[in-house]
């Protein structure tokens, strides 16, 4: 430390006030850091895991339904490397392979400094509902997934511009969560990021999701995206578990951070006995550019006040319940839907109240080995396509 | 053929594979069917446990299929999994979890002993994740990657693999590394 000789007295104690300030900034960052350290192990525990799903999809409806969606084999692949370093500093990687290419859906660390606090930084699924705690095929029951979710698999997807937030959706960016414990039977879970959030073009009228997976991962608009969640889980008995949880995400989605996005959520699970229950519900409002010359790119005139309202809502719902009936078969029943309210492009096939409604049931076959087939059949009722019946033959592998 | 149908010949191939890879470990690995009623009553009734909160995010095939063969491993992992957003493990739950999976892995490695085939789920030397507070189960060295229960009189709580000719035994549940 220098000395205060050739200094004048109160630059030299501003000196020192700034030297002690540094001082303890280590001090505290030394202190943080060995409460990190391994508390027994010095070893890293290494785990590898991974699915893969091939998929058959069949519209029974449609001769040519690859007009309306990805029909005719699927395959999903994703091969996953967890790394814990300590009891408190962990790393996931993920790589994915599916209709979109090979996508890393995982790469961050954890540092868990309580379990209360957990930072998570990197490439990671933001924490937004239920469904996303097991998008993995090899997770899930259904060959596809519930339409408030679905990346590709639902017909009209086009029309539709898929979901209302397509999982597994991925971003950069910093997440901070815990959990917490009030006595044997009441665990709060709570999360807070910030992410690069969702991406669209400029004087767009929707997200672009292909943006989000587009290499290399960036933001498009200098400014992050915020969201969290709260969930509430009651143990009631061994045998018994109930969750509620609720989720929002906001954010600008063009390069201007003109046009804003508000996403929210709520979700319900409960396990009686072996019987699984699972409830969502999305919303998400999204800002439209209306342009220069909004009557030649709008379909619907102008409301009551005269002026183009600027934003959509899109909406969508699942609730759906499996039951193991022997060792072998599961049973599996969803009803699902999307909806999407406001105004629509010049071009678009859609009006502006457009829903789709889903009937799934299926039957999965479970093989010893992690191996299951999961057969299933779905009715789709469109406010404004021909109804279809379409099927599901999947093939999926847990390793 | 086209370089997509070539494409799809290979993902589907590679599917195939790993599809048989995972059937052809049906010992080893059970999916999601494991036939517990040999195991002793304590082991069982913390399997009931593993099975209701273990596939609250996933199926049961991922812990089954995790090839973890280290004690301190374990307790690793189930110690991120219990922090997982609502996963109904409580520390209480997190240990009897635990319980039920070092039995398990023991089991496993008991079966392969027997098999006569070179054991690829080496015993460590010791189980370096128990915490400072609780002892180390007392055990008997018997043969390479087998370790018995102590005898009869001896303190402490049986641990390890069970010996091809005895009855199965069941593990002290460990407690978790971090605590809230």
């Amino acid at each position: 430390m220098k000395t205060c000789m050739s200094t004048s007295g109160r630059a030299c104690r501003a000196s020192a006030r700034r030297s002690g300030f540094a001082l303890a900034i280590v001090f505290v960052a030394a202190a943080a850091l060995g409460s990190l350290r391994p508390t027994r192990v010095a070893s890293q525990d290494h785990n590898f895991a991974g699915s893969v799903q091939t998929n058959y999809l069949w519209v029974a409806t449609d001769p040519d339904a690859r007009e309306q969606t990805f029909d005719g084999f699927t395959n999903e692949l994703s091969l996953k490397v967890a790394v814990d370093f300590s009891d408190a500093v962990s790393a996931n990687i993920k790589l994915c392979y599916g209709c979109h290419g090979v996508e890393l859906g995982m790469a961050f660390t954890d540092l868990r400094v309580l379990d209360e606090l957990n930072f998570r930084a990197g490439r990671f699924s933001p924490s937004f509902g239920d469904f996303p705690l097991r998008h993995d095929p090899a997770n899930h029951l259904t060959a596809d997934k519930p339409l408030p979710y679905d990346m590709g698999r639902m017909l009209r997807l086009r029309e539709f511009n898929l979901s209302v937030l397509p999982a597994p959706y991925v971003d950069q960016g910093l997440e901070i969560n815990g959990t917490h414990w009030f006595g044997d039977y009441l665990q709060l879970d709570y999360a807070a990021y910030l992410i690069g959030g969702l991406r669209g073009g400029q004087d767009a009228v929707d997200v672009d999701f292909m943006e989000s997976r587009q290499p290399y991962y960036v933001d498009n608009n200098s400014e992050p995206a915020v969201g969290g969640r709260a969930a509430l889980t009651w143990d009631a008995t061994p045998d018994m578990m109930f969750t509620v949880g609720a989720s929002g995400m906001a954010g600008h989605y063009d390069p201007k951070r003109e046009l804003e996005y508000v996403l929210l959520g709520a979700d319900l699970y409960a396990r009686l006995y072996t019987l699984n229950l699972h409830a969502e519900y999305l919303v998400r409002r999204t800002q439209m550019a209306l342009g220069d010359d909004p009557d030649s790119r709008f379909r619907y005139g102008p409301g009551g006040s005269g002026e183009y309202d600027d934003f959509f809502v899109k909406d969508g719902f699942y609730v759906e319940g499996n039951l193991p009936v022997t060792r072998r078969l599961e049973l599996v029943a969803r009803f699902d839907g999307l909806r999407r309210l406001g105004n629509v492009t010049i071009n678009s096939p859609l009006r502006s109240r457009s829903v789709v409604l889903r009937y799934t049931a299926g039957v999965n076959v479970v093989f010893d080995g992690s191996v299951r087939l999961k057969v299933s059949g779905e009715v789709y009722d469109f406010s404004d396509f021909d109804d279809e019946v379409a099927a599901n033959v999947g093939f999926v592998a847990a390793f | 053929m086209t370089t997509s149908g070539r494409l799809w010949l290979l993902l589907l191939l590679s599917s195939a594979w790993a599809a048989g890879s995972c059937a052809s470990q049906l010992e080893a690995r059970r999916g999601d069917a494991l036939d517990v009623s040999g195991y002793p009553p304590d082991v069982q009734a913390a399997y009931d446990v593993f099975a209701v909160r273990c596939s609250r995010c996933h199926t049961l095939a991922r812990p089954f299929n995790a090839r973890i063969t280290e004690d301190a491993h374990w307790i690793r992992y189930v110690a991120r999994m219990r922090l997982q957003p609502a996963s109904g493990i409580n520390q209480k739950n997190g240990e009897i979890i635990l319980k039920f999976l070092l039995f398990y892995t023991a089991e496993l490695r008991r079966q392969e002993a027997s098999e006569g085939a070179p054991p690829d789920i080496p015993r460590p030397p010791e189980s370096p994740g128990w915490t400072d507070s609780e002892p180390e189960p007392p055990t008997r060295q018997v043969d390479a990657g087998v370790v018995e229960p102590a005898p009869p009189g001896e303190t402490g709580v049986d641990s390890g693999a069970p010996s091809s000719d005895t009855a199965p035994t069941s593990p002290p549940a460990p407690a978790l590394g971090r605590d809230s």
